[in-house]
């Protein structure tokens, strides 16, 4: 079923919208949260909350892709579970993902301003915007789906000491565009 | 946390690019394409081990690609000067001033290293490998647009002021060795024109290589390549260099002087 079928079940009510989302990116779904918080119990209920909060923002949310649209809600609620939980839990692919986000950040100047967050995420998005679609798709599956380092390496012919290697240039860049525009986090 | 502050701010990034992303995905995923060699071609087509890698101080490599063509480099050792055309020079200058121009300044404080030959060598390579509206508009920045000079048509205008000045540069007399090298690489899912990589290596001195482009091992025979053409002289700066995945067709220009 397209995308655009499973979004008219959710339109018309019909419960088989989380069935259809679950067969065409319940895979996917499941697959970023367990990246994310390597747990299996709770990757399984980050899942039903997704569905639950799908069902929830549609309508009225129209999304034109459905699939980055349920992964932002399972970022969101992974991050959720973590920051509610981390006090008792630890989180290897959370705290390895922050660590790595953590070498992003410039060093605070006073001219800079406190961004707010749909700023920052104009800002990475522009960043983005001026990358090879390559290091575009390594920074989007290893920072926005949470792949494992082995698993992009793989995909790109590449060993994953290479891989890293290539990540760690991106977060250099991406420090030193973040410092230009003078962002403070 | 600030990380997390930047990983809210990741999740909302624009479907844009996580379209793009996915789109690479895809691409790296899609079957190669077979590549179509014509009977004459495959006749012409060297299919090589580039066995042990020239690697100083590294253990043996072995790697393998495919030269589709090997240019060969005119053997001139004299130093007696080579005359080019008043009207050529003429149709050249703007390019080559208008580009020298450019490249020294907006560079701020830094220093510019530039080889305008190289540039101007690459852009011949890729008019030759383009059709239409790209084709006009690099010979439009090469300066050759509605140019008749010595009857020739534009491409054939190119051809012969491409291998003019290739000649009138190239020279392996020891006491001022001045070596010009081009090459392109094709990825293997590309299909391509063997008479058109003939006429590139015939005309722009260029070797043409097929291989996955991208991966360690064909960065590896590039690398190789651009080492063997410079002399090793700039192996620290060579072993960084590197082609992206999703590189479909790349072309590499050297230039190596030594006076004495």
């Amino acid at each position: 079923m397209d995308d655009k079928q499973i979004i008219e079940l959710y339109f018309s009510r019909d419960e088989a919208a989380i069935d259809e989302t679950d067969k065409k990116y319940g895979k996917l779904c499941y697959g970023v949260a367990y990246n994310l918080l390597r747990d299996l119990q709770d990757s399984e209920e980050c899942l039903n909350d997704t569905y639950l909060a799908a069902w929830n923002k549609m309508p009225p949310e129209n999304p034109n892709a459905l699939s980055a649209f349920l992964v932002r809600i399972v970022r969101n609620i992974s991050i959720s579970i973590f920051r509610a939980k981390r006090a008792k839990k630890r989180y290897s692919g959370f705290e390895t993902l922050l660590s790595e986000l953590d070498e992003c950040i410039p060093s605070p100047s006073n001219t800079e301003n406190e961004v707010e967050g749909r700023e920052l995420s104009r800002i990475v998005d522009d960043w983005l915007q001026g990358q090879f679609d390559s290091d575009c798709a390594i920074f989007v599956r290893r920072y926005f789906y949470g792949e494992t380092v082995t698993k992009i390496a793989d995909d790109f012919g590449l060993t994953p000491d290479k891989m890293s290697q290539r990540l760690f240039a991106l977060r250099k860049k991406l420090k030193a565009y973040l410092q230009k525009e003078g962002i403070n986090l | 946390m600030k990380s997390e502050k930047l990983y809210d701010a990741i999740t909302n990034i624009s479907e844009e690019n996580i379209t793009r992303c996915d789109n690479a995905v895809k691409k790296m995923k899609k079957p190669s394409k077979k590549l179509w060699i014509s009977w004459v071609a495959a006749m012409l087509v060297v299919a090589i081990v580039v066995g042990v890698v020239l690697w100083p101080g590294k253990d043996s490599i072995v790697i393998s690609a495919n030269a589709i063509f090997e240019a060969e480099y005119p053997d001139r050792s004299d130093l007696s000067y080579r005359p080019v055309n008043n009207e050529l020079k003429e149709c050249l200058s703007p390019f080559f001033n208008d580009f020298i121009a450019r490249s020294l300044t907006g560079a701020g404080d830094e220093n510019v290293l530039v080889s305008p030959l190289s540039v101007y060598m690459a852009m011949c390579i890729l008019a030759e490998s383009t059709s239409g509206e790209s084709r006009e508009q690099i010979l439009d920045v090469l300066g050759y647009a509605d140019k008749e000079i010595l009857g020739l048509s534009q491409m054939e205008l190119l051809r012969t002021s491409a291998k003019t000045i290739f000649n009138s540069v190239h020279n392996t007399h020891k006491s001022a060795t001045r070596l010009l090298a081009n090459s392109v690489w094709l990825d293997k899912s590309v299909e391509f024109n063997s008479s058109t990589m003939k006429t590139i290596a015939d005309n722009f001195y260029t070797s043409s290589f097929s291989g996955n482009l991208g991966s360690d091992e064909m960065n590896k025979v590039a690398q190789s390549w651009l080492n063997e053409n410079t002399k090793n002289i700039l192996s620290e700066q060579i072993k960084d260099i590197e082609l992206a995945p999703e590189t479909l067709y790349a072309i590499m220009s050297t230039v190596y002087f030594k006076g004495s």
